[in-house]
């Protein structure tokens, strides 16, 4: 009975998704796609945040170094798709970067100002070569090669739907495998995981190169999505608001993250608050439920779910 | 142009003191990694300058939004920061959520302060200090206040914490709150006084800052990510640490502004904390604090 109540669960899901573009108008379309581009990002940094237990959270950074350079490689590389896979490359540079920071500075609390200092400084450092990368007018980008095709929101919908649940299932996939439990268990006790002989440098190091180029795709999707790219869209507002996606829907397991996005995307909209209020509405659920309900919102309905489904099981053997 | 360099960097360095005294002091005393610190300093001169339009006199202005400040410090210390830290057991993990908690508020403080204000920039507008002329250049009495009070702001805490009782307790609090408890230290209350002294601090950085340059909704997170910076430079919870890094600070932001431009200020400052973080990890001055 449950495993039918998860197969109807998911096509009901994956009918909405695949329905999205015949059935609403290009504003829902739009948004959906947000929320998609908001599940990757939320993602990304629940595996390398809260599985891997890295303090690495300048996920505005990450993203827009991404956006930028394939928004600025757009002006002499004419095939998007090109552009975008050295975009996210790069962000697998961005990943290592951040590695050797957090291998030779001691301390979480050290490491997060280091973020903190990156998250604020970009747009200082987006405004200060402003003959690369237009400051705060910022870069009209073009959409996805061949650009007539991907000139409507519908057919853009599509990619982002596409590469986005490609990338969540290879995410699911990594955090499956025998590196995800391991770097799980780094995450959890890096101490007991080098006790039992794990070469703990070697899968830190694979995580800060697997897990911030899934945050640069998401970053050069929504740039290519929108077709525009500017430093309001990195803001610190963004870095956190992922963060707290996972303390939303629950940081231990994999849909968590997901649920929180929808959360977090859905509620600011749903009582028509104004984007400076958006961010504080999230970060005070988020502080409640981490407090109150460290399990989240995805766990409570787990938890909801697995309640149910006995007595539904119970019921039906009785009648 | 080198004496102008040296004035403004020497004033700078008072405010960044200043505002990082705060955070060194919340982070030395309790571990407290407050991020709202600069908001909360920046909502008390909000509410001076507010007063002061309204032509109130000026020491009920200050005095209005040196309490703010306090008050809004002291609340967010008990009601945000502390459950935030105890509901993970404290340690490493409760102060990254501690961070979150006051990221989010600090993200937060600008919209707040919008609606309440109804302005997005205030100029602080207190009666004239006069102009001095100090090595050829000129030096306005606002300026020669902020490096006065940060002097007198490290020297008189060094008096407090080697000489009086108040003062040892809080030296024991610092080094282990566990077993201050035990023998009956009220931490808690050590906790709320050291909050409200923060908030105090970051008020008159806050303040120096508004009536030298100009305070805008950005300028409080501007003072925290500032404030923690000098901190982590220095060395978590180092007084000294805290002093020689606004210095530092100071110095390089002057010169930079003078000699390349102002936009390329905080991109300098964050390569001067990669450096000094890669160089020195634990800070320039580490302390012994135990976690």
């Amino acid at each position: 009975m449950k495993d039918r109540l998860k197969w109807i669960l998911g096509i009901l899901v994956a009918a909405f998704l695949l329905l999205t573009p015949f059935l609403f108008s290009d504003f829902i379309n739009y948004l959906v796609a947000t929320l998609l581009i908001n599940m990757l990002f939320a993602t990304a940094t629940w595996a390398i945040f809260h599985q891997a237990g890295q303090a690495l959270f300048a996920i505005a950074v990450i993203g827009g170094i991404s956006g930028y350079i394939s928004a600025m490689l757009n002006e002499t590389i004419s095939n998007n798709w090109v552009t975008m896979a050295i975009g996210v490359a790069a962000s697998c540079g961005v990943g290592m970067f951040f590695y050797v920071v957090a291998a030779r500075v001691r301390g979480h609390i050290q490491f997060a100002t280091v973020n903190l200092a990156f998250i604020f400084v970009f747009r200082y450092f987006l405004v200060a070569f402003t003959n690369v990368t237009k400051g705060i007018d910022g870069i009209k980008v073009k959409y996805f090669t061949p650009e007539s095709f991907f000139s409507t929101i519908p057919h853009r919908y599509w990619v982002v739907l596409l590469i986005t649940v490609g990338s969540l299932a290879l995410i699911y996939w990594i955090m499956k495998s025998r590196f995800g439990k391991i770097i799980t268990l780094i995450g959890r006790n890096t101490d007991l995981a080098a006790s039992v002989g794990i070469n703990t440098r070697k899968y830190l190091i694979y995580s800060y190169l697997i897990f911030p180029p899934f945050i640069g795709l998401a970053g050069v999707l929504y740039s290519h999505f929108l077709g525009f790219i500017s430093p309001d869209t990195w803001n610190p507002d963004l870095s956190l608001i992922m963060i707290f996606c996972s303390l939303i829907g629950g940081s231990t397991m994999f849909v968590g993250p997901i649920v929180g996005a929808i959360i977090a995307t859905g509620i600011p909209l749903y009582f028509d608050v104004t984007a400076e209020f958006r961010f504080g509405i999230v970060g005070i659920l988020a502080i409640l439920i981490f407090v109150f309900k460290p399990e989240g919102v995805a766990g409570l309905l787990g938890r909801l779910f697995h309640s149910t489904a006995p007595k539904i099981e119970r019921k039906g053997a009785a009648g | 142009m080198v004496y102008d360099i040296m004035i403004t960097a020497l004033s700078l360095a008072g405010i960044y003191f200043l505002i990082s005294f705060g955070v060194t002091l919340l982070y030395g005393v309790g571990g407290f990694p407050n991020l709202a610190i600069g908001p909360i300093g920046l909502t008390g001169a909000y509410v001076t300058c507010s007063a002061l339009r309204a032509n109130l006199n000026v020491g009920v202005c200050l005095f209005l939004g040196l309490g703010t400040a306090v008050l809004v410090g002291v609340l967010i210390q008990k009601f945000v920061v502390e459950p935030l830290f105890n509901s993970l057991g404290g340690g490493d993990r409760g102060r990254i959520f501690v961070i979150y908690g006051t990221f989010g508020l600090c993200l937060l403080f600008p919209a707040i302060l919008q609606n309440v204000f109804k302005t997005t920039m205030m100029n602080v507008r207190l009666p004239s200090l006069g102009i001095y002329k100090i090595l050829h250049t000129s030096i306005t009495g606002y300026q020669l206040l902020s490096i006065g009070i940060a002097l007198a702001l490290f020297v008189v805490p060094h008096f407090i914490f080697t000489r009086t009782k108040g003062g040892t307790k809080v030296r024991g609090v610092t080094q282990n709150a566990f077993l201050s408890r035990l023998i009956g230290v009220n931490v808690l209350r050590i906790y709320t006084v050291t909050a409200g002294i923060a908030a105090a601090t970051a008020y008159i950085g806050a303040i120096l800052w508004g009536e030298i340059f100009s305070l805008e909704l950005g300028s409080g997170t501007m003072f925290t990510l500032y404030g923690f910076m000098i901190s982590v430079m220095g060395g978590l919870g180092s007084i000294y640490g805290a002093l020689l890094v606004s210095i530092i600070l100071g110095l390089s932001t002057s010169a930079t502004s003078f000699l390349i431009g102002g936009v390329f200020e905080h991109i300098i400052t964050t390569l001067i904390l990669i450096l000094v973080l890669i160089f020195a990890p634990r800070g320039l001055i580490p302390t012994k604090r135990e976690v």
